[in-house]
């Protein structure tokens, strides 16, 4: 387990280099740049060009590079042009909210869509099956911001049952534990709040998880089909075992693998859908840090922010690796 | 779909609202107010960001100068009482001295003036150095006397500074670190009670500013929500009141709600196409003058932007200083006249290829605008070539002087005389590549007159050599369109800002 953590981990070097190098590279590429775009329409030419020597705009790419690197060895990102604040800081404060609308949106595709693709699986054919297809094409096939906006003018312009963006309402707040309002409000005892949080999470996390419930129920069915046709299986059936004995102790533990994989790269997915997301419903995470650094050509924060995403997913891919190992006796013992 | 459908699919969240998660979602306090804003929200330093909503909210809290009545078409000072000419370089200003801080603190004086003139042009985080460009120096007179020296006479200085020039505290700067977070405390009719980046900002009524009437909000939220569609429908469940910039295909969906008024103004954002003489075949003011003669402004306002902007003849609008009526040279819609003139320009025989730029989702409708000037320009013989870049290098491209033909906005052209000069006086910016002794001299003229009936008449004539040689076509401003909930009155200005003491509860 510890060779495949300090693989993993040291694996993960080369990838961060190569994402930020590419993020420097395309940033350059780009016309314009933060003094440009961030200083106002009459803003002179010469108050553009002293603000870009003051932020090192001016120097090669590479020298800017160079710096970007050897202040990321000593955990500093630089400071953001936007916000003139230190990256990460900036980041650390958003991360939590990210985290939190990510894991809700998981929990609810895992809760809504391994039970979907399991009833489609035990009733292939029929006529369930053919809902749930449709049910996981269509998910697969919206996109997330058409998704979040019909949403929005349904269950909230409709309906009036969720507010239509943000995070909390204005004058709420709870003392920050763990970043996560909901844990938060739990631990301070304050249920109201738990309440209130969880209503504003509602919809982006069902947005991101109508994307994710399609693939994930597609490949659980498929999947418990196939450890259908295992001979242990057939064995357990015509020894007359019960249905949701050969369900629970034949088929799930077998489909487990695949449906872990799955789940593993739809992180991917739900990591990079909730940069969209969080623009649609104003939430206050890393997503919509990032839209407003690129849209700025922002370096240090949207390398930082980009690197976060990196990390992020190779830290959450590392913890499939370890959990492939826990759920299947077979890989203990093997190296990664 | 019907009430009784609408209360069965309600009925289905039954458990929710079991949990309570169904609580009206309205603002309990009669006097809050939220609002939206759709602008970033980056800083709590006054000078860390340089747009018009931002500019507005300091303006409230730590104070500026004055700002524009347009209703009374005239300045208003907030932080001075009076100003005057000295000579054509020199203004000014005479403090108010019946101000207390919110934190109980001396109201401001000529040394906040100097503090905060230092930090526009010093503070590391401050990117607002271009409201002091034309300045020389700021001096003080006495405690409650300042001068600001311009480096040349400059009739348009108040455009510049009087809403923008922010006023901090230099005795709070003293004594605290990081005075911005720690004593965010000003002389404006609100103070500041929190600041959430990129989510919120909230104010609360300053009850010692002289005359704040008892009927303005209490507090009042900025809420960022960027999405028009969110902030219709956040008006509409009462989680704000007042939703700004309602585009106009959104229209629709407040009109006939009895618990929302639409509140609309005429904007002083005007909407032009830039035909850069750089490049072929603009370099020909025929050829100008015939794209802009096929363009039926009132076609698109009518039947696409559904009657929601003010055409515009010129580069003023009524909005405007120094708007004085309608031009005398107006280029119309003329497709048969177009034809003529690019025939005698040389393309009898097929118009010329053009490129043009355009944004999208920076501006109402602005690709399916382009879209519609490019179709009717097509019409008449040019041969468009439509290209959508993304709006940094759009932006990026233009201010290299890079596009030969773009559709864009400029907003906070209150006073013509500086985004005139911006785009259209020889080598001051590369952005439209028009060079004319001609307009030059009239621009120069009028930048230093001080009468100001004068220099109107100098506005005029280049604002006539403008419509003439077509540098820059202006289409129209869009109507600024607000949802206001019923019960607050608000009358919306031509900068779509909300001065909150004018706002009744």
């Amino acid at each position: 387990m510890l060779h495949l953590i300090t693989t993993r981990l040291l694996g993960a070097i080369p990838v961060l280099l190569l994402v930020t190098m590419a993020i420097f590279g395309l940033l350059r590429l780009a016309p314009g740049d933060a003094a440009e775009l961030l200083l106002p329409d009459d803003a002179t030419e010469e108050q553009i060009a002293e603000t870009r020597e003051a932020w090192g705009l001016d120097r090669p790419i590479w020298a800017q590079y160079g710096q970007f690197i050897g202040n990321l060895a000593r955990f500093d990102l630089g400071e953001s042009y936007r916000y003139r604040a230190p990256v990460f800081e900036l980041i650390g404060e958003r991360l939590p909210a990210t985290l939190e609308l990510s894991f809700y949106a998981l929990v609810m595709a895992i809760v809504i869509a391994v039970p979907l693709g399991m009833i489609a699986a035990l009733n292939k054919g029929k006529i369930i099956d053919a809902i749930v297809s449709v049910i996981s094409i269509s998910g697969v096939s919206a996109p997330s911001f058409w998704v979040g906006i019909l949403l929005v003018l349904f269950f909230s312009g409709y309906l009036n049952l969720f507010p239509s963006s943000g995070r909390l309402p204005y004058g709420v707040s709870v003392p920050s534990v763990t970043g996560f309002v909901t844990f938060d409000a739990l631990i301070a005892g304050s249920f109201d709040t738990f309440l209130q949080a969880l209503k504003y999470l509602a919809l982006p996390a069902l947005t991101l998880t109508l994307a994710m419930i399609g693939i994930i129920s597609r490949i659980t069915r498929a999947a418990v089909i196939d450890a259908g046709q295992e001979e242990h299986v057939f064995t357990a059936v015509a020894k007359g075992m019960k249905r949701g004995t050969i369900v629970r102790r034949h088929l799930m533990p077998n489909a487990a693998i695949p449906i872990v994989t799955i789940i593993g790269l739809e992180l991917g997915a739900l990591i990079s859908g909730s940069i969209i997301v969080e623009v649609v419903f104003s939430w206050p995470g890393i997503g919509t840090l990032l839209f407003q650094a690129i849209s700025v050509r922002d370096m240090p924060l949207t390398t930082g922010a980009v690197a976060s995403y990196t990390i992020l997913f190779i830290a959450l891919n590392l913890l499939i690796d370890i959990f492939y190992v826990l759920i299947d006796p077979r890989l203990r013992g093997h190296k990664a | 779909m019907t009430k009784t459908r609408q209360g069965l699919i309600g009925g289905a969240f039954g458990a929710l609202a079991v949990l309570g998660l169904t609580q009206p979602l309205a603002a309990q306090d009669d006097k809050l107010l939220m609002v939206t804003s759709t602008f970033p929200m980056t800083s709590p330093t006054p000078y860390a960001e340089s747009n018009a909503q931002m500019y507005s909210v300091w303006c409230q809290t730590y104070g500026c100068l004055g700002r524009y009545n347009y209703a009374a078409k005239e300045y208003q000072g907030i932080l001075v009482e009076n100003w005057e000419v000295v000579d054509p370089t020199t203004w000014r200003f005479k403090l108010r001295e019946d101000l207390v801080r919110h934190d109980g603190g001396p109201g401001p004086t000529t040394a906040d003036v100097l503090h905060s003139y230092d930090r526009v042009l010093n503070d590391p985080a401050s990117i607002q150095k271009n409201i002091f460009s034309e300045v020389e120096t700021i001096r003080a007179v006495d405690d409650y006397t300042f001068e600001i020296v311009t480096k040349k006479p400059l009739a348009s200085l108040l455009s510049y500074i009087f809403d923008r020039f922010i006023i901090t505290s230099a005795e709070l700067a003293e004594a605290n670190e990081n005075p911005d977070e720690d004593a965010a405390f000003g002389w404006g009719p609100y103070k500041l009670a929190s600041y959430m980046l990129d989510q919120e900002i909230a104010l609360e009524k300053n009850d010692d500013f002289p005359g704040i009437s008892a009927d303005a909000p209490d507090t009042a939220v900025f809420r960022q929500i960027r999405e028009a569609e969110q902030r219709v429908t956040a008006l509409m469940n009462g989680e704000v009141q007042i939703a700004r910039l309602i585009p106009p295909q959104l229209v629709s969906r407040l009109e006939g709600n009895d618990a929302i008024s639409l509140a609309q103004s005429p904007s002083i954002e005007p909407m032009f196409l830039a035909f850069n003489p750089k490049f072929e075949p603009w370099t020909d003011k025929r050829v100008r003058q015939a794209a802009a003669h096929s363009i039926n402004k009132d076609l698109i306002i009518d039947r696409f932007l559904m009657g929601l902007a003010d055409k515009m003849d010129g580069p003023l609008g009524e909005q405007q200083i120094c708007y004085t009526g309608p031009l005398d040279f107006v280029i119309d819609y003329n497709p048969e006249k177009a034809r003529a003139l690019l025939a005698e320009a040389g393309y009898e025989n097929g118009g010329p290829k053009v490129e043009f730029m355009t944004a999208s989702g920076r501006y109402i409708s602005d690709r399916q605008v382009s879209e519609i000037v490019t179709q009717m320009m097509t019409e008449v013989g040019f041969e468009v070539d439509l290209q959508v870049p993304e709006y940094a290098n759009l932006t990026a491209a233009m201010r290299a002087g890079e596009l030969p033909m773009y559709y864009l906005g400029r907003g906070l052209f209150l006073d013509p005389s500086e985004p005139l000069s911006q785009y259209l006086e020889t080598d001051v910016t590369q952005r439209i590549g028009y060079s004319s002794p001609e307009l030059d001299a009239l621009l120069q003229q009028e930048r230093q007159t001080l009468d100001f009936d004068e220099r109107c008449k100098i506005v005029r004539q280049a604002a006539e050599l403008i419509a003439e040689e077509v540098p820059m076509f202006f289409m129209w401003s869009h109507r600024l369109v607000h949802g206001v909930s019923k019960g607050i009155e608000w009358d919306a200005s031509a900068d779509g800002e909300i001065w909150l003491s004018d706002v009744k509860m």
